[in-house]
């Protein structure tokens, strides 16, 4: 490819970069998305910093203020030992995002090579990587997870292997589909008509043209892995106390309700922004790259 | 019809059901802390502990065990419960009505609700209704189901004790299906009835508010959709009146794209009546299956996930039935 041909290609691309921007400002959800998401972040890596009680991150015990109510001094109020809930809620945030982040990384890595072979190379092969997903896709994927989650020690390890394992066929199947679609186009006919090997046209060819969907459906996912980590973690298969997990923070909680209503609600609060944050920036991406490929339920 | 669709579709799911049940088999016998050690006691000797997987067959090697389990499940034994020392099949038999009721009833919330505000939101685009549905739909997605029932528990249980925040009710029907609102219609017990209709609504609705936010949202679009079509364009300028045009035309037509989601959906509420039994303490085959998760039950996990998963799979088949008689342009091929 020529410099020339390189520079129109890449001046294309930022002036759809350019309108895409342009959309996304002109949607406020957006907008709160990506805030929510930039401030969970944030949260997230200077959470030592940011918690006004840092050292409550852990098994601590503080006699002198066990119970406390809401207030400016506690946030979210402290929990059956005493500790500040809205400092452990932060350093949740490093548990979750970090979990969200592996359980994505594992499902793509396997989910889209397979994906992207079944796609491609089709016939024997696509039967039988898609019979297999389709066995993971049987059952809901909080079940599947549980299911996987009995057969190890409940840690954050293992919350993190039962998502992925479920998780991993809803990126092969949206790759899948997409490129099934894009192998009809004629460039990558040329491409195959110029002699270059079947890797190379998946890998220059299909790939590239798979980043927007693969982008918006990760975003969105996100949310949704947060959930589901926090809801393993809820039903006791996932982190320990005290490890300050959301899930975790509320199902300690629970046995105090209804008098001590903060300590079980208040963690809440970060999953329900954090989820929205993710929801809500996914679909400002998918305005923004312009995907309208089936990005499943997640 | 039975040949050209029916059938295929059933021969379809038997290697998708046979594989789920070896993965399934295979990820229950590899837990770690023998779960017999575990269901006998630290008091149980070397010896009873040698016995009593002797007698579950856990000694064989696992393909022996995985096709043992497929020989008892071909008659009806889904293996013996650690816990409750029965068959698990008995234990599924009691507990699956439960759950049966709290998704059709979530169900029946989801769509009841949803699709007349997804309607409303569709033909009031960009007014104030519209943006109302937009926030409940973007709040009811991104919560988390555990915590909207631990939300709902206090505001109507605790503070103004109009519902029970647990249990399914103290008075109970007569049993006939196992469904107790419908049983107690059945033999018009109407104490009974006022009592399971009083305890299933926190949970009901609490399981259903994700998937009534899907269901609105996706019927608003479909709303609008239509909107754009030619036939409404003409059927207005022929004067047929606004209301007749969306009650009769439009409300059908995106309805069939919504039942294609109902599928799903149902998929999607049995998953969540494990966290939502749990909360509610509501004697389901989801609440009996968190047990068993936690109490290394493993006869009766790989039973609840494979009634799952035949549940699940039967549902997708009689909603794609459905849409063909309701849309007679699908064809079976």
């Amino acid at each position: 490819m020529s410099t020339a041909s390189r520079t129109d290609l890449s001046s294309v691309r930022n002036e759809e970069l350019r309108r895409g921007w342009t959309r996304l400002k002109r949607s406020p959800l957006s907008i709160v998305g990506l805030v929510i998401v930039a401030l969970v972040v944030l949260a997230a890596v200077f959470a030592p910093v940011l918690a006004p009680y840092p050292q409550d991150a852990g098994p601590g015990v503080h006699f002198d203020r066990v119970h406390k109510p809401p207030s400016l001094a506690h946030l979210f109020g402290t929990d059956d030992v005493g500790r500040d809930i809205f400092s452990r809620s932060l350093f949740g945030a490093r548990l979750s995002l970090g979990l969200g982040m592996i359980v994505l990384a594992i499902g793509m890595g396997i989910g889209i090579p397979l994906g992207l072979i079944a796609g491609y190379w089709g016939r024997g092969v696509a039967t039988l990587i898609m019979r297999t997903a389709d066995i993971f896709l049987a059952i809901p994927s909080l079940v599947l997870a549980l299911a996987v989650a009995a057969a190890f020690k409940p840690t954050l390890t293992t919350t993190m292997i039962a998502i992925s394992f479920s998780w991993w066929p809803w990126f092969t199947r949206l790759v899948y589909g997409e490129a099934l679609r894009i192998k009809e186009n004629q460039f990558v006919e040329s491409s195959r008509g110029l002699g270059a090997s079947s890797w190379r046209t998946a890998y220059h060819e299909i790939l590239p043209n798979l980043i927007s969907p693969i982008i918006v459906k990760a975003t969105l996912d996100m949310g949704f892995v947060i959930m589901m980590d926090a809801s393993l973690s809820f039903l006791g298969l996932g982190a320990q106390p005290p490890t300050p997990a959301w899930g975790t923070m509320i199902a300690e909680g629970r046995q105090y309700l209804p008098t001590i209503w903060w300590q079980a609600t208040m963690p809440g609060l970060m999953i329900l922004v954090t989820v929205m944050g993710f929801n809500l920036l996914g679909d400002g991406f998918r305005d923004l790259l312009d995907v309208h490929a089936d990005i499943g339920e997640g | 019809m039975f040949r050209t669709f029916l059938l295929p579709r059933v021969l379809q799911m038997i290697p998708v059901l046979l594989g789920l049940s070896i993965l399934i088999f295979f990820l229950s016998r590899i837990m770690p802390g023998d779960p017999v050690r575990l269901a006998l006691g630290p008091e149980a000797t070397q010896e009873q502990i040698t016995q009593y997987r002797h007698e579950l067959g856990l000694d064989l090697p696992l393909p022996q065990q995985y096709s043992q389990y497929m020989k008892g499940l071909l008659t009806g034994h889904l293996g013996h419960s650690l816990r409750t020392n029965r068959d698990v099949s008995q234990d599924l038999a009691d507990s699956f009505p439960a759950t049966l009721e709290l998704v059709l009833a979530a169900m029946v919330i989801a769509v009841g609700v949803g699709v007349p505000l997804g309607v409303v939101a569709g033909i009031r685009k960009d007014k104030w209704e519209d943006q109302l549905t937009r926030v409940v739909a973007l709040g009811g997605i991104a919560m988390p189901r555990f915590w909207l029932g631990i939300l709902l528990q206090l505001l109507f249980a605790s503070v103004f004790h109009l519902l029970p925040a647990i249990g399914r009710g103290d008075i109970h029907p007569t049993q006939i299906t196992g469904l107790y609102l419908l049983d107690s219609l059945l033999t018009g017990d109407t104490p009974a009835f006022w009592s399971s209709l009083k305890s299933i609504l926190l949970p009901a609705i609490t399981l259903s508010l994700a998937s009534l936010a899907q269901i609105m949202r996706l019927t608003r679009s479909n709303m609008i959709e239509e909107t754009r079509r030619d036939y409404i364009l003409a059927s207005t300028a022929y004067g047929v009146p606004r209301l007749l045009i969306v009650a009769k035309y439009m409300l059908k037509n995106a309805f069939g794209t919504t039942l294609t989601t109902i599928g799903l959906t149902f998929g999607y509420l049995l998953g969540n009546a494990f966290l939502v039994e749990v909360v509610f303490a509501w004697p389901g085959m989801a609440s009996y299956g968190v047990e068993a998760v936690i109490g290394k039950d493993f006869n009766a996990v790989v039973g609840v996930t494979m009634v799952i998963g035949v549940t699940f799979l039967l549902t997708n088949l009689l909603v794609d039935l459905i849409y063909g008689w309701l849309d007679p342009r699908i064809k079976y091929s």
